[in-house]
């Protein structure tokens, strides 16, 4: 499946159909999840309706670690396969997860201080999360700064890979250390626990966010790939 | 169900995240229709030329 749609014809092909498909969904289930996150899901018997940040901070969070798994194949397939649009698909991912990283600490800090009375505490989820996000402006970098456009991608490909070692830190930390952020209340062992009047605004946010990601990463596959035509056309004629 | 914007007091916490998510993911999408658009565009000047 790679390798069929490592032919930038055939994905601009399907990224064409699919991405105002994945736009609209993208909206719709993000108004949605907004309303429901507001308007309907109860406040927590503990923490009132400070949860409600729980709406916005989660998906982000979840997301940010999904966009750097994504990074992470791509830049395998990248560096094993050379695919024409691994790299690219890396490198069009980045700012969008960084994006993320930087919203779910944004909101954990605005979700910390009425909870914790600190925006900001040296905790091991925290300090991974920050970590990730150092990772994802550290590959962004290398791609700003080396012209040469195969280095830059192979060096930001490893750079990638180490990085992907910080991903079971995030999911464990909370396990591992014993920390001020909360262990897991989804993915856990015994289920979920989380009241499904709760949980449904959470996982149609987290699907909105999904599908948003979706179709800016294709927009910018998309870009990239025009941008390097554009380029070979200036090329062709210099020559 | 009557919605109390401010939260119970705690609303100066929870608006600005809500209103962090529209301005993040509005703005990549801005972002990357903007980009795109012109990198269309400077291929078609590229066709043209040729």
């Amino acid at each position: 499946m790679f390798s069929y749609f490592a032919n930038p014809a055939r994905f601009e092909g399907l990224a064409r159909w699919l991405t105002p498909v994945l736009g609209i969904l993208a909206l719709g289930l993000i108004v949605l999840g907004t309303y429901l996150a507001l308007f309907v899901a109860p406040p927590d018997y503990q923490q009132g309706d400070t949860a409600r940040i729980m709406y916005v901070h989660v998906p982000a969070a979840w997301w940010a670690m999904g966009v750097y798994g994504a990074m992470t194949v791509a830049s395998v397939l990248g560096l094993v396969f050379r695919h024409v649009l691994a790299d690219l698909a890396a490198r069009a991912a980045a700012p969008i997860g960084a994006s993320l990283t930087f919203l779910a600490l944004f909101t954990g800090a605005l979700w910390g201080k009425p909870m914790w009375g600190a925006y900001w505490v040296w905790d091991a989820r925290l300090t991974s999360m920050l970590v990730l996000f150092l990772f994802y402006l550290g590959y962004m970098a290398i791609h700003a700064t080396i012209d040469d456009e195969p280095l830059a991608a192979r060096i930001a490909a490893i750079v990638c890979l180490v990085g992907a070692i910080n991903l079971p830190i995030i999911k464990f930390s909370v396990d591992w250390w014993n920390t001020l952020h909360q262990p897991a209340s989804l993915l856990r062992k015994g289920g979920a626990a989380i009241h499904p009047e709760m949980l449904t605004p959470l996982l149609v946010m987290a699907a909105g966010v999904a599908a948003w990601f979706g179709y800016v990463w294709l927009l910018r596959i998309r870009t990239l790939v025009l941008r390097r035509q554009a380029f070979l056309k200036l090329a062709e004629r210099a020559r | 169900m009557s919605f109390d914007p401010s939260m119970g007091g705690y609303g100066a916490f929870v608006w600005p995240c809500f209103v962090a998510m529209v301005v993040v993911y509005g703005g990549l999408v801005l972002q990357a229709r903007w980009a795109y658009r012109r990198a269309q565009r400077a291929v078609n000047t590229k066709a043209q030329e040729q």
